[in-house]
């Protein structure tokens, strides 16, 4: 099992806290986000992607490190891997 | 850094714990807007340094604690210089450029606790240099334009507090969030430390 967690902004565009997928072999970022979402049967990659590129507020850590600094939305996961999404606060 | 919401907080809680000496830098002007969660800036305060204000105010509360302000932008090189005089700083900040740049000013073994906040949620870590991420990594890449960023009072006053707790924490030479990203969301009471890597 992977484990999605939604933080601040898409925690409450979803209403719940994340979620877990089981994966039967690697698979890059982008497409286990779309596969939540088909999962989900809500949409929220559109607050997170601009045409298969990440937004420049989206924070997206792979077992606490962000995924632009390893292969961004092609870096690949597997079961027992943890994903932390969230748009941080920007206010002081 | 930065004396609006969080940064308000922040002092008040510094000065009534006893700290002796408290720098503050800013270069806003009071503005209606900030009235209601900015805690230091009254009606009467309206299209004054904020800098100037809130040193009479945190002045005026223990009478224990030396204040000096500077009324500039963080991202000017004057930053340098004041930041060396301090064992270290709370980002309390209101944008991710500003945060970048104050970041690379930082000496060996001086911690910068960061603050965000946002609506009911916020953020906080942790940063020393050579010894952590930077802020610069954690959030690589970010840009958030110009836009007014809604901030609720009560998220203002939780994450300040918590800031407060965290600078203390390094004051005493326990951090507990070295590496760590603390998420508070009051929308369902929930903190989350997040490690980072």
């Amino acid at each position: 099992m992977i484990t999605i967690n939604f933080f601040t902004l898409l925690r409450l565009e979803m209403g719940i806290n994340g979620i877990e997928i089981h994966l039967n072999e690697p698979m890059k970022v982008g497409d286990v986000l779309m596969k939540s979402e088909k999962i989900l049967k809500k949409p929220f990659l559109y607050s997170l992607l601009d045409g298969g590129s990440l937004l420049d507020r989206t924070i997206i850590l792979l077992n606490g490190r962000n995924i632009r600094h390893i292969n961004s939305l092609n870096t690949l996961v597997k079961n027992g891997d943890r994903i932390d999404i969230f748009p941080p606060g920007g206010g002081g | 850094m930065g004396i609006g919401g969080l940064g308000c907080v922040v002092s008040e809680i510094l000065v009534r714990l006893g700290v002796g000496k408290l720098v503050i830098a800013d270069n806003g002007i009071v503005e209606e807007s900030n009235l209601g969660r900015q805690s230091l800036y009254y009606v009467e305060d309206l299209d004054k340094k904020k800098t100037e204000v809130a040193k009479n105010k945190l002045e005026k509360m223990t009478g224990c604690t030396s204040i000096e302000e500077y009324f500039f932008d963080v991202r000017s090189k004057e930053t340098k210089k004041i930041i060396h005089s301090v064992n270290g700083i709370a980002d309390c900040l209101d944008n991710y450029e500003s945060r970048f740049a104050l970041e690379n000013y930082l000496y060996d073994n001086q911690f910068l606790v960061h603050g965000g906040v946002e609506r009911d949620f916020g953020q906080i870590t942790t940063i020393v240099k050579n010894k952590t991420l930077k802020l610069s990594d954690i959030y690589y890449n970010i840009k958030i334009y110009n836009e007014t960023i809604a901030v609720s009072p009560i998220s203002v006053f939780a994450i300040g507090s918590l800031m407060a707790q965290e600078v203390m924490n390094n004051i005493i030479g326990t951090p507990m969030l070295i590496n760590k990203l603390f998420i508070v969301e009051l929308s369902d009471f929930s903190f989350t430390t997040l490690e980072l890597k």
